[in-house]
């Protein structure tokens, strides 16, 4: 389970391009490469090193609502929670221990 | 590309390796030949011009020297002395037997490690070690005397990795592809070893074969351009023709039943075709040339997954597609 509370950092080998709307990561020495969905894209592009986990979700879920998609900004927060988790496992990014 | 699995929002829909090794199984080399590196002396020099890199290589035994020049004569460039290499690279005999250790029984595909250190890329196998400066002009491969590898392969494969990294620093890349020729245009043909690259050259036998195994994307006044590279995926497999020929298209195989052609997304092909850039991964900033480069290159040119069967009939849907 991911704290809410963490501060997602991006692995330093990595490398990103968004591409209509979809961010492409290529880690070198992992050898992988991901392609991520829009949502999934909006998340990786607000890691900055200094948001927690919240913070992105909060700004992921103003940006859908925002832009007309109330039903699925609702619902988002679980399964952001869960993305970082999987990229965590991937070793797409470091859940660093963010200030309560 | 296999898909390995989905998670959270659907938000990974394609996690590929990165193309890592040759694959390729070492040939023992025998041990009645008579060894190129027992011949005195280590001064012969090899000019390699691919496309515009341009290579040096000195201190070849000359017996070695001869060998290679048979081997990529299309690319021999007997203007090379004295002109700007790309790389000058200086080969030594080695003072043991081997490197990495060759395991009969597990060696179903070609070991070839890679580390960087500083500014140098070092690479090695079975029987050599190697240095190169990746943005510089100097190099160094030592050579066994080895009963698992002649030295001829030693040396293609040292300069494979060094051509991967030259190429990209000048814009360019080397792409883990088969190639062919057709009314003037060429058509690339991707994807991991097994998915049919030299079967779909075998198939195409009155067409210009670029090569059966890598492929040098180039760009010239903004058009994508083709050329074949003297390394090969097999002994026959080499190069045809070393001109340059404007892109057609690129073809993800997969062997399938059925016959068609499924464009790619642009992310998508850039995923796809990344993944089948050998030798990159090593650094940050050769995956960011690449990632660009291969999103340039794939709104300029049709990309998609080609289902085919052992029959020449991809063709048809080829055309087709591309006409559409």
């Amino acid at each position: 389970m991911v704290e809410t509370s963490a501060i997602p950092v991006r692995n330093p080998a990595s490398s990103s391009r968004t591409i209509d709307g979809q961010a492409v990561i290529a880690i070198s020495e992992m050898a992988q490469i991901h392609i991520l969905n829009d949502v999934g894209t909006r998340v990786w592009n607000l890691i900055d090193g200094t948001r927690t986990v919240s913070e992105i979700t909060a700004l992921v879920q103003r940006q859908l609502t925002e832009e007309g998609y109330e039903g699925v900004s609702a619902g988002v927060a679980a399964d952001i929670e869960e993305f970082f988790e999987a990229m965590a496992a991937k070793g797409m990014v470091t859940l660093g221990e963010g200030s309560q | 590309m296999e898909d390995k699995g989905e998670c959270g929002l659907g938000g990974i829909a394609v996690t590929s390796p990165l193309y890592t090794d040759l694959r390729k199984r070492p040939r023992s080399a025998g041990r009645d030949r008579e060894s190129a590196l027992r011949q005195a002396p280590w001064n012969g020099t090899l000019g390699l011009a691919i496309s515009g890199v341009r290579l040096d290589i000195h201190g070849l035994p000359l017996a070695l020297e001869r060998t290679l020049s048979k081997r990529f004569h299309l690319f021999v460039s007997p203007t090379l002395a004295g002109a700007e290499a790309d790389l000058s690279v200086r080969v030594r005999p080695a003072v043991v037997k081997g490197y990495l250790e060759y395991d009969k029984s597990q060696s179903r595909s070609y070991r070839l490690e890679t580390r960087t250190s500083g500014e140098r890329l070092h690479v090695w196998s079975y029987a050599f070690a190697g240095w190169f400066e990746i943005d510089g002009k100097e190099g160094e491969v030592s050579l066994c005397d080895s009963d698992v590898e002649p030295p001829e392969r030693s040396i293609e494969n040292f300069l494979r990795v060094v051509f991967a990294w030259k190429a990209s620093v000048r814009g360019g890349f080397l792409f883990h592809a088969s190639g062919l020729v057709r009314h003037g245009k060429a058509y690339l043909f991707f994807g991991p070893s097994g998915s049919g690259k030299t079967t779909v050259t075998r198939l195409s036998a009155n067409d210009l074969l670029l090569n059966d195994d890598c492929i040098h994307i180039t760009r010239r006044n903004g058009e994508f351009r083709a050329n074949g590279v003297p390394f090969k995926g097999r002994d026959e497999g080499g190069a045809e023709n070393a001109g340059d020929f404007p892109i057609a298209g690129l073809f993800r195989l997969v062997q399938s039943r059925r016959v068609c052609f499924e464009p790619l997304s642009t992310a998508a092909a850039v995923s796809e075709i990344v993944a089948s850039i050998p030798f990159m991964s090593e650094r940050k900033e050769g995956l960011e040339r690449n990632l660009a480069v291969a999103e340039d290159l794939s709104r300029a040119v049709p990309v998609g997954r080609l289902q085919f069967r052992l029959a020449p009939d991809f063709w048809n849907i080829i055309e087709e597609s591309l006409r559409g």
